[in-house]
């Protein structure tokens, strides 16, 4: 029994990772309407920012908050000078160019801070505790907590603020919110900011697993496109939801059917649930005025 | 003049064999060094799953991000035949490209009910899952440490490095001719009217669950032809090659060349594959770690940014700016007088 709730407590610390970049997804999604194919690498190349800062003598956690900060600001950034600055261009079009912002920052990273790899450490390094038999690290609960407090907070940001309302209209239909009044330029800004800020994050907490590379992001941002799907990307608690449904699962199917194909079983169950849900779990069907 | 304008210039098969005709310099003229021709093989294999791609994506309106991993099924069952089973590269070549065609054909199947994003993403797992099998069958992959393929043979000959190039060159013109063919016919018709609106169409009898298969299966069998081209001119696959990464490569060659039109793919995969190699091999900038992609990436930028109907409207939009400029000044000297 011990084996199964520390595959599961195991499954929501990587959950937690996919949690974050999954929000940033639907955020940007909700917002701007298109799919943000840069995030894992914005979330690579703060990463190797907050390090770099470290390195140069920068105290860890203000070196985090000013990555954190210049996350921010880069998406914010990135919305007003290359997405939603353009006009006469198509919906396709805008998300090829955040395949474009791909190779630039995979081209900005080893030529800023080089091509060997960054290592960074845990922010606690304090030996596991053992909970009824089950081992825990103390930075496993400090990545959780962090991921569960910041949901929470995005949750009541959404739900009772009023950029909250701003945020949600934007996303019901920005035409509309934008006839009402409601600022949608400062929104998506304020979108990509937070999602980029929410990637950073991601990465950080994947960053003592992997090492700060190139490619460090590309299974957390595999799976939080995943995630969101399997979650249902009309709503912003979904793609959470289905992190965790993800870390935990491909745990557990590793632990007791086969730790080879784990994630090819589960990536198949997804599959054949889209194609019986084909909104994911909360989402809404959409029905298209002809 | 004219006449010569109307049947020489504006004959589209004309123009795909000058098409060839420009992709065989390295070939025919000296002077050109082996890793010059590496990289043009890349561009051409890239250029047929583009022009395979353009079809789902440009002309039916669908996405995927599983085509990468369509190449690499393809690559991987002709490196096997060939070498392992010691089978005929003709027939290998068949069972090559049968395999994503029936693979496509699911992924098409599946297509029927998802849309967009969905589509998008379920593409990409299914991508995904074809990618670790690559990785966990070593017998049968060679798992990470890849799997090697000869060049291919044909009539007892073994061909060299130039002649497969040729020989893909050759097959690239033709699946051109062969898409141009589809997109006028019946098929290419029902297809379009898919994209603009599929209730639309539905309503003038096209049946979508049909058209749906035929345009996955038409680009999973190019990815299939691509996939075969590019294991028997590298003579080696592994599984990072097969990554969705591809698969988006293959969307932002259409997208930048232009989408929906028959030389886009080819503009676009000289942009998005042949710019970032050439810089590699150019001295100074070459040199220094991440530029060329950087540069290759801030280009695509610029040009979706400004000129987001593709690269391959460039020369009309020049013709069109020009005209309104002699109009312009014509009128003004009239006013003149």
């Amino acid at each position: 029994m011990a084996a199964f709730f520390q595959n599961i407590v195991g499954g929501i610390e990587t959950g937690s990772m996919y949690a974050l970049a999954a929000m940033g997804l639907v955020l940007i999604y909700q917002t701007a309407k298109l799919n943000n194919f840069s995030q894992g690498t914005l979330g690579m190349f703060n990463a190797f920012f907050c390090t770099s800062l470290f390195r140069a003598g920068v105290p860890l956690l203000v070196a985090i908050l000013l990555a954190l900060v210049f996350a921010l600001i880069l998406g914010a950034l990135i919305d007003t000078v290359v997405i939603s600055g353009i006009k006469n261009i198509s919906a396709l079009g805008r998300q090829m160019i955040t395949l474009g912002l791909i190779m630039v920052f995979q081209g900005l990273a080893p030529m800023l801070y080089g091509t060997n790899p960054f290592s960074f450490s845990k922010m606690i390094s304090a030996s596991a505790l053992d909970l009824w038999g089950v081992k825990v690290l103390p930075n496993s609960f400090l990545i959780i907590g962090l991921t569960c407090a910041l949901m929470l907070g995005l949750y009541f940001f959404l739900e009772r603020s009023n950029w909250g309302l701003a945020v949600r209209v934007t996303a019901a239909n920005p035409m509309t919110a934008k006839l009402m009044g409601v600022p949608i330029r400062r929104v998506t800004m304020g979108a990509w900011g937070v999602a980029t800020a929410l990637g950073c994050l991601s990465a950080l907490m994947v960053a003592p697993i992997t090492n700060i590379n190139v490619s460090m992001m590309e299974n957390i941002h595999l799976n939080s496109f995943i995630a969101s799907v399997l979650g249902g990307f009309q709503t912003f608690y979904g793609p959470v939801i289905g992190a965790f449904i993800i870390g935990v699962a491909n745990n557990l199917i590793g632990y007791y059917i086969s730790s080879k194909w784990s994630l090819a079983i589960l990536y198949a169950f997804i599959l054949l649930f889209i194609v019986i849900r084909p909104n994911g779990l909360f989402g809404k069907k959409t029905i298209n005025k002809v | 003049m004219d006449v010569f304008q109307k049947h020489v210039l504006r004959n589209k098969y004309l123009q795909y064999l000058l098409v060839g005709a420009l992709f065989l310099i390295p070939v025919i003229f000296p002077g050109f060094s082996t890793s010059f021709l590496t990289l043009m093989g890349g561009v051409v294999y890239l250029a047929i799953a583009g022009t395979g791609y353009n079809v789902l994506l440009g002309y039916s309106g669908q996405i995927s991000l599983g085509h990468a991993a369509f190449m690499g099924l393809s690559a991987y069952v002709s490196a096997y035949l060939t070498g392992e089973m010691g089978l005929p590269f003709g027939l290998s070549f068949l069972f090559a490209v049968l395999a994503p065609f029936l693979v496509g054909l699911l992924l098409g199947a599946i297509a029927v009910r998802l849309q967009g994003f969905y589509l998008a993403i379920a593409t990409l797992g299914f991508g995904e899952i074809l990618r670790l099998i690559f990785i966990e069958m070593d017998w049968f992959t060679g798992g990470f440490s890849g799997s090697q393929a000869k060049y291919p043979m044909i009539f007892g000959a073994r061909l060299t490095k130039e002649q497969t190039y040729i020989g893909m060159v050759v097959l690239m013109v033709l699946l051109m001719m062969l898409v141009y063919h589809l997109v006028n016919s019946h098929t290419g018709r029902a297809l379009i009217a898919m994209k603009n609106s599929q209730h639309a169409a539905q309503a003038m009898g096209i049946s979508i669950f049909k058209y749906k298969l035929v345009a996955f299966a038409i680009s999973s069998l190019f990815a299939g032809i691509s996939g075969v081209c590019y294991v028997h001119f590298i003579r080696y696959s592994d599984p990072t090659v097969w990554t969705a990464m591809l698969s988006l490569n293959l969307i932002a060659q259409v997208v930048v060349g232009g989408n929906g039109t028959i030389g886009g793919p080819i503009i676009g995969a000289l942009v998005i594959r042949g710019l970032p190699d050439l810089l590699k091999s150019t001295p100074i900038i070459g040199e220094i770690a991440g530029i060329p992609v950087l540069l290759s990436g801030v280009l695509m930028i610029v040009v979706l940014m400004f000129y987001s109907k593709g690269l391959i409207f460039i020369p009309a939009g020049i013709r069109l700016a020009l005209r309104k400029h002699i109009l312009r000044r014509e009128r003004e000297k009239g006013k003149g007088a």
